[in-house]
This record gives C-alpha cells, structure tokens and sequence, in this order.
C-alpha cells in the first residue's frame, strides 16, 4: 500500500517538475517581493512591517494558487488523458490513488513554498544588514517568521486538499472557482458569525424596499431563523483558514500564537477529512 | 476451478446526468471465460465490448450482477493481482521514458527493484522498444505506445490478459506483431480475453469467440463449431466425367441447383449449394463413371457468421418491438 502510494506521489511530483510548472511563479515571487519594497516607499508608518507583511501576503497567496491550479487539474487529467485506465486497472484501491496524488502535489507546493521562503527570508536578510534607507533600521523577529512561514505552508496544504476533493467531482475551472470560493470564504471565518448576528438582528422598520432588494430581504427573512444553524454548519464544513494567519504575530515580533498546536491539528484532521470525502466520491466514479 | 472470468447477469447503467434518462451499457451479461482459453470478443461499436472490459478491470462498477476474476469479485483490489490490462488506444505520461514508465507500473504492481529492471529491460526488447527506452513516451509513435501497452499489461506475468483494441489504428505488420504476442502470451499459460473488430484477426488466433450484441450475449462457442455448423457451399472437382453425363444418370435437378458448373479439359468441377446436394451429385459422378478428385465443404467465414447472427438478432428485436405494440 505504501508502496503503491509513493509511486503515485512521485510521479505527480515528478511531471510538475519536469512539466517546470515551478518556474513561472518564482517570477511571480521576485516581482512581488520587490513591489513589496516599492510599496514601503510610498507607505506611511513602519516600512519594515508593510515588506513583511506583503512578502507573507505574497507566498501565501501565490502558494494556494499554485495548489488550486494544479490540484483541481490533477485528477481530470488522468481522466481526460486515460492515463487512469492502466493506473486504476492495478491493484490500487481509489483512495491510494487520491492519497496519491494529493501527497505528490503537496510536495510540489510545499517545494515551491520552500523556495519562496528561502528567497524572502534571504531578501529581509539582506534588507536588515542594508537597512531600508538613509537613518531607518530593519529589524526581523526570526522565529515569529518561521512560525508565519510555517502556518502559512499549513493553509497551502488544507486549500490544497480541498482542490483535490472538487477536482475529483467537478471539471477544472469550476473546482477551481469553488475552491477559490472556499478559501476566500475560509479566510472570513471570522467575520462569519458576526454576519450572522447583523442578519438575526436586522430586518423590520425604514422606506418599502423595491426590485432585488425586495427579493434579498425576502431571502434574508426566510434565512432569518435557521441562521444560526446555517453558521454553524458552514463553520464545521468550511476550513476555518484565520487559524493559520498569525501574519499580524510575525510582523509585530510576536512570540508563537497561542493554541499553535491545536491548530496544527485541526488542519491535519481537515485535510483527512476532506481527501476521505474525496475518496468516497471518487470511488463511485464510472471511468 | 474458478474460471478466469465469470460473470452473471452483470449490468452497467450510465446516470449522464440528473435530467438525462439512463442508458444501458450492459443488460445482464453472462459470460464464462476459462483458464488457458484465448477468447475473442466481438460486436459492433456500442455493443457493449468496453464496458464489460471496464467493469472486469474495475473501472466501472457494476449496478448489478456479479463479475468474478479467478473468483475474486473485481471490485477488490486484489482481484486484479492477476491480471493484465490493455485499454483501446493507450495513453501514458508523456513525461516518462518507456523504461520509466514500465518501473512505475513496477512499482504499482508490487514487482521488486531488481525484477523490475530486468523484466522491464527483457520486455522492451521483445516489443522492439529497447532503441527508444529513454526517450520520453511524448516522442512515440502510435504504434510504439500500442507496443508499450502490451508490455505493462504483462510486465507481472498475469494469468489473465484483457485487452481492448489490441489491433486498432496498426498497420498489417503491426497486427502481425501484436497476433504474434497474444499467441505468446497463450503459450506461456497466459489466458488471453481481447476485443477486435478485426475478424480475421480474431479468426486467425482464437479458441472461442463471444458475440455481443447490445449489451447481451447472442452466439458464443468455440471457432470450429459455430463456423462448421454452416457450410455455405461445397466445391467438387470429378474426372472422367462430363455434364450432361450426369444430367444423363438423373441428376438434372441437382446441377441445376449447382452455384457453378464448369468443364475444364477432362475434368468437371461443380460448386454445390450444401452438403446434401453434393453427396448427391458425387453418386451420380460415380453412377456415370467419373472418378472423385475433390470435395471441398467451404465454411461460413467469421465474418459472414458475425453478420448473420447480427441480422438475425436485427429482425428479432424489431419483431419483439412489434409484438409489444399494442
């Protein structure tokens, strides 16, 4: 089994190598570090902390695209290609497949991550021996950026997963919309029960409302009473991503955040979650 | 003995979509395959010949029914230990060389190192591979990834291949290689189930041919009984005899009935419609002195048999559609 899994994994990891699938974005990397510079001259206030955050902002970002747009292609490719059809007609039970493959591809982001940090640690490495400019310091918090890197790499591999679960129902551009619709929504989660509380709480009084806000508050007045439930729903279905933003920690030179580990938890019982969930769909999939 | 293949009332419905009415792949298969056996599966396009083969190799799973390989249900994993698969017109990662690609199916099959290489190595060069092992697959030829499908599809040494297409898109020397591999494999203890709309293909190598038609089983047995049950004409050839000398023993009806009646030198020569005529028409060569010098039953081609059956079943469902209107 482990055995079978492995080959899967390195030969995804293998075609996003030689396929230099990598390459375009290490572009992508330098371009943005150094707007990062480029927008700490035009910004007001602590210069050092707008690079840092924009450098984070950047691997992060670039990090989830890279596993959304491969992971959602990966397994509609075997399909499309039928390079399934010798692989499947083996001794492998579907989910080996997926593990498969989600563990290849989360080499290749985490491969990419790797590379992305190096050079921005590199780059801040040389921004504070340098300093910024004439009679402004740099200063870095070394392990508050591990710890931002690190979290960073965990939400790349949680929206990573969830590209392999739509990819595996769904074609490549709308498993890509959906997931990009999951990470937006993930990074809200916080936001999320606020909402709820406005909705609860709003409604009733003000001028008659006409045309498609008639029909929202409509929506919004059905919604009303099962909103707490619907939130509680979305916040056990969606990955609560803010766990792992601890950006605003590493910036301020902030020790490590609180519950780190509980968070390192969550996100590996997510991701084995959703690659079962993936399994269970891809299993009844008639090739 | 469990039979290499077996399947029992085995259907495949497609669900294409919520609004879609479902369409039937299969519709209760029965089909039994044995060991040794090299088995030709026939039918015209959408019969219904890639689906079972997708059901046994467990690419599709059945709706209903059963499908067994060497008695295992195929919907385990390790009912496919034993097997080996060729899908119609393969497809392998480009990014990988022939050599590559063999380790990886290696690899999946659960070949260790040393034997991987080696057998990897050893099959490259049976299929004519070995100039190309570490090209890149992207760079074949379709007739070199056909070659490179026969060989992961027997790289753990299977008892059972099943391959789809085996002949599909080559040329003749193509076939002739791809024949030449099959009755090997049957050699080495291999049992042997393929596809093919190449009759003579099937004709020239198979024990036993299955015939599919939409989705169910319509003639099955072994070559020589279904072919012999049919002689669709019988040649004679007789010396010392001529035509109205058999006219003149009273057998007018018969050469009458002949497909061809030819006198060439001193020899007659006759293409009777069946057998009966022409044991008739050897009495009376006999009866009016001539001397037997062939006889020749000439058999229904699998092709024309193929056709036949293929028609019979045509007019059989029109007319069971037919019975069924009100």
């Amino acid at each position: 089994m482990i055995g079978r899994i492995y080959a899967i994994a390195q030969n995804t990891f293998r075609e996003a190598v030689r396929d230099r699938v990598l390459y375009v974005f290490f572009v992508f990397v330098a371009a943005v570090i150094l707007a990062s510079r480029l927008l700490a001259y035009v910004s007001i206030g602590d210069k050092g902390k707008v690079i840092m955050d924009v450098g984070l902002a950047a691997v992060s970002v670039l990090g989830v695209l890279i596993g959304i747009f491969i992971g959602t292609g990966l397994i509609h490719k075997e399909l499309d290609k039928r390079t399934a059809y010798t692989i499947l007609s083996k001794p492998l039970a579907r989910w080996e497949f997926v593990v498969g493959k989600y563990l290849g591809l989360a080499a290749v982001v985490t491969l990419n991550w790797l590379v992305m940090s190096f050079f921005f640690m590199l780059y801040l490495g040389t921004l504070a021996r340098a300093g910024l400019g004439p009679g402004e310091s740099f200063s870095i918090s070394g392990g508050g950026l591990l710890f931002a890197l690190l979290f960073v790499w965990v939400e790349i591999l949680v929206v990573t997963s969830v590209a392999i679960l739509f990819g595996t129902v769904a074609s490549p551009i709308l498993s890509a919309v959906f997931t990009f619709a999951v990470f937006a929504t993930g990074r809200l989660s916080d936001a999320l029960p606020r909402l709820v509380e406005e909705t609860q709480g709003g409604g009733g009084g003000g001028a008659p409302l006409r045309g498609l806000d008639a029909v929202f508050d409509a929506i919004l007045s059905l919604l009303r009473p099962v909103a707490g439930e619907l939130r509680d729903l979305f916040m056990l279905i969606l990955p609560n991503l803010t766990l792992f933003d601890v950006r605003a920690s590493a910036v301020h030179g902030e020790a490590l955040p609180p519950g780190w580990l509980w968070r390192l938890l969550y996100a590996a019982c997510y991701i084995t979650a959703v690659l079962l969930a993936a399994s269970l769909f891809f299993r009844r999939r008639k090739l | 003995m469990a039979a290499a293949i077996e399947t029992e009332k085995l259907r495949v419905v497609y669900s294409p979509g919520l609004l879609k009415r479902k369409k039937v792949g299969l519709a209760g298969l029965d089909l039994r395959v044995d060991e040794n056996e090299l088995v030709g599966y026939l039918g015209e396009n959408g019969s219904g010949k890639t689906t079972t083969i997708k059901a046994l190799v467990g690419l599709i799973p059945p709706s209903g029914g059963s499908a067994r390989i060497f008695g295992l249900d195929v919907r385990a994993p390790r009912a496919r230990r034993a097997l080996g698969y060729m899908p119609e017109n393969p497809y392998f990662y480009e990014h990988l060389s022939g050599l590559e690609t063999l380790d990886f199916y290696g690899r999946l099959l659960g070949v260790g190192r040393a034997e991987r290489r080696a057998r990897a190595g050893e099959l490259l060069d049976r299929f004519g591979l070995a100039h190309a092992a570490r090209e890149r697959v992207r760079g074949y030829s379709k007739g070199m990834v056909q070659r490179l499908g026969l060989a992961q599809a027997v790289l753990a040494r299977p008892r059972l291949a099943i391959l789809d297409e085996p002949m599909t898109g080559l040329d003749p020397v193509g076939r002739f290689d791809v024949r030449q591999a099959i009755a090997e494999m049957r050699e080495g203890g291999t049992t042997v189930f393929f596809s093919s709309h190449i009759l003579a293909d099937v004709e020239a190598i198979c024990d036993r041919v299955v015939m599919l038609h939409r989705g169910r089983v319509v003639a099955q047995g072994r070559l020589e009984d279904l072919l012999s049950q049919r002689t669709k004409a019988v040649e004679l050839a007789a010396r010392g005899v001529t035509a109205a000398g058999v006219r003149g023993v009273g057998a007018e009806g018969e050469l009458a009935a002949c497909r061809r009646v030819r006198e060439e030198g001193k020899r007659l020569y006759l293409t009777a419609p069946d057998e009966e005529a022409a044991n008739r028409l050897v009495e009376a060569i006999r009866r009016a002195g001539g001397s037997l010098e062939l006889f020749a039953p000439a058999r229904e081609s699998l092709e024309e048999h193929f056709f036949r059956v293929r028609e019979a079943e045509e007019k059989g469902d029109a007319h069971g559609r037919a019975e069924a209107l009100p």
